[in-house]
């Protein structure tokens, strides 16, 4: 858009001015013209030296490339992902992991999705890549560039010396996950990751929800306020918690899956990490399995509505809204709505059903 | 189920089956075309939010609901906001959750805006000719504006500076207007309950600023682009019209989705207006720059004979 001679340029984003040398230059770049016959053709139309216009052109073509309008004839591009959906979170959405520095990103690729993980840890950057190796990916610039999708904040400190000290999983401004082993941190993150993935080939769709269960039967219920009294208080009463946030639900027998279905994961590296702290702090996980869901849980008085609001899709979350909302409903006709913050409750019910 | 509305359904249905009493909900809202009620678990609150959008109320049923609602024990409840059953936030602080009520009706707003070209600016009105205020946080925008307001003018938006492309008028977006500094003090205080909601911010109806004031769409015709700083003499300076679209263009919302269309209405703007850039310490001094402005245009223009 030209306006008295200068031109208002958008690209990528980006908001140019080109003063009006910069717009004769730009309006001559076809792409096959070179600075010197951009020169010569409007010497020709001006009562300026040969050699001023040259100088003005040239000086007009490099600030043209230093904004990225104009590229080499030669260049190098990025290397590009194709056909992949880098996972990005909306602007402002991530400020707790966009403040911190992560000095170890590397990317994973889960179905045609990649994410970046950011950690501090190199403990748990080793075994985060020995766990997903084969869907290590190499990144363009861009995904270097943006903060990580998720951030694993593993303590490094010796064997013992803080059994309290608390290991988190961070996705976008929420804590997905937290806990006081390593290895649970990991395994939240390959499930998390796993439920980006192509759930819709899978036969699955994601439920915001937590599985807890026994034997081989399942609650789905809201996120707990605390989630590690609540997950003390089941364990008490032999009833295990999942470490994946999410419920992945099979949209045709309505079963639950717990692990991290789509991805190759190497979970004896996983557990390798379990192995290294002192004591079992904390109860085990509900082990990855398929699980009958018997129940949906809410925090407060039990009803459709509530089910809905607590366990339904999150706005840019980058999963298929649909699939969860008909995944939930299906369950809401199968199923009860309960109570899921009370573990008597939950217990009695995985008992006598 | 991605049909609009159908959501909304979905909850019609499943609310119907629990009905909660204690859910109040304001009228039918037009934000910029996003057709939404909002729904609250306190009367109160839902009172003030009708006031705060009471010039964009329409009659009838709302195609979407944005509800805040609060779950489990009642002295550590958990807040959340959902578009219709979509999770916008869920979070122990309610006014983080009110703040995200408010910003996610704005979004849908702004988002769902295809048919005109949207800035972020401040507008205000007389005579049917529109002053436009672009400029980034912190600018002076709602302040300049609620002054403009004071001072007699219609009120357009604080925010969303909508350009119909067919017309190249701006449509009232007149939303409340959110005030600190030099200005808070016009905003009435909100009813004790409602405090803990805002958590300190001054949210006031454009009625409060001046009742009767929202103005009908209008031609823009000065085009200004504002920035407070501290200290500074008040001074207005031309801005060339590669510089006005420059300035227009980085703060319109949709840039990504048709650059052409929006540079070309945002260049008709232009055109049509004059074009200054604003630097100023005090609202005062900078409201009468900006009438002492609009006076000088309105003369010129109703001097200037329009050619047939």
């Amino acid at each position: 858009m030209t306006l008295d001679g200068e031109t208002v340029i958008h690209d990528h984003g980006r908001i140019h001015v080109l003063d009006p040398v910069a717009t004769l230059v730009w309006r001559c770049a076809d792409g096959e013209a070179s600075v010197d016959e951009i020169a010569a053709d409007l010497a020709s139309a001006f009562p300026a030296s040969r050699e001023s216009v040259r100088r003005d052109v040239g000086a007009a073509v490099g600030m043209l490339t230093d904004l990225g309008l104009l590229v080499d004839a030669d260049p190098t591009p990025a290397a590009p992902i194709d056909g992949v959906e880098l996972l990005i979170d909306p602007p402002g959405s991530c400020v707790s992991c966009a403040e911190r520095t992560w000095a170890m990103r590397q990317s994973y690729r889960a179905g045609h999705r990649v994410a970046v993980v950011g950690t501090n840890s190199p403990r748990a950057d080793a075994v985060i890549r020995a766990a997903l190796a084969s869907h290590l990916v190499d990144t363009a610039a861009a995904a270097d560039a943006e903060p990580p999708f998720f951030a694993v904040d593993i303590h490094d400190d010796p064997p013992g010396a803080n059994p309290q000290r608390l290991h988190l999983l961070h996705r976008g401004d929420t804590i997905a996950a937290r806990s006081r082993r390593p290895d649970r941190i990991v395994r939240a993150l390959v499930g998390h990751l796993a439920s980006y993935g192509d759930l819709g080939a899978l036969g699955l769709a994601a439920v915001n929800g937590l599985v807890v269960g026994r034997g081989d039967q399942a609650w789905i219920v809201a996120q707990p306020r605390d989630p590690l009294r609540f997950r003390r208080a089941l364990g008490e009463r032999d009833v295990l918690v999942a470490d994946l946030p999410v419920a992945l639900v099979d949209r045709v027998t309505g079963e639950v899956v717990v692990g991290a279905p789509g991805l190759d994961v190497d979970v004896t590296a996983i557990d390798a990490l379990a192995a290294t702290e002192p004591a079992r702090i904390e109860p085990d996980p509900l082990p990855w399995g398929r699980y009958r869901v018997i129940a949906l849980g809410v925090d407060g008085p039990p009803s459709p509505t509530a089910a809905l609001l607590a366990l339904g899709p999150i706005a840019d979350d980058h999963r298929d809204e649909d699939e969860t909302f008909d995944a939930l409903l299906a369950l809401l006709e199968a199923v009860p709505v309960r109570d899921g913050v009370d573990p008597d409750g939950i217990r009695d019910l995985l008992e006598y059903e | 189920m991605s049909e609009p509305g159908a959501v909304r359904c979905l909850l019609d249905v499943a609310a119907r089956r629990d009905s909660d009493p204690n859910v109040t909900a304001t009228p039918r809202l037009d934000l910029l075309g996003f057709d939404v009620e909002m729904q609250t678990p306190d009367a109160e609150l839902t009172e003030f939010l009708t006031a705060l959008y009471a010039p964009m109320r329409r009659d009838g049923t709302a195609a979407h609901v944005l509800s805040l609602t609060s779950s489990g024990p009642i002295d550590a409840p958990t807040w959340a906001v959902h578009l219709d059953a979509v999770r916008v936030i869920a979070t122990p602080a309610r006014s983080v959750a009110f703040q995200y009520l408010l910003w996610e009706a704005n979004r849908q707003a702004i988002d769902r805006t295809t048919d005109r070209v949207i800035v972020h600016a401040s507008a205000a009105a007389r005579d049917g000719m529109a002053i436009v205020l672009p400029g980034p946080m912190g600018a002076g925008k709602s302040t300049l504006v609620a002054a403009l307001v004071r001072a007699g003018l219609g009120y357009l938006t604080d925010e969303a500076v909508a350009i119909d492309p067919t017309t190249g008028l701006v449509a009232p977006y007149p939303k409340y207007l959110s005030l600190a500094g030099v200005l808070a003090h016009l905003v009435p205080p909100a009813p004790g309950r409602v405090q803990a909601f805002l958590g300190g911010q001054r949210l006031a109806a454009p009625d409060a600023i001046r009742p009767g004031s929202v103005a009908a769409a209008a031609a823009p015709r000065l085009v200004v682009a504002p920035r407070y700083q501290p200290g500074a003499s008040t001074t207005l300076e031309p801005l060339r019209p590669a510089a006005a679209l420059s300035a227009l263009a980085e703060h319109a919302f949709h840039i990504g989705r048709d650059d052409q269309r929006t540079l070309d209405v945002l260049a008709t703007m232009v055109e049509q207006s004059a074009c200054f850039r604003l630097v100023s310490s005090d609202v005062d001094e900078a409201t009468a720059a900006l009438i002492g402005l609009l006076d000088s245009h309105t003369s010129s223009s109703t001097a200037t004979p329009v050619a047939s």
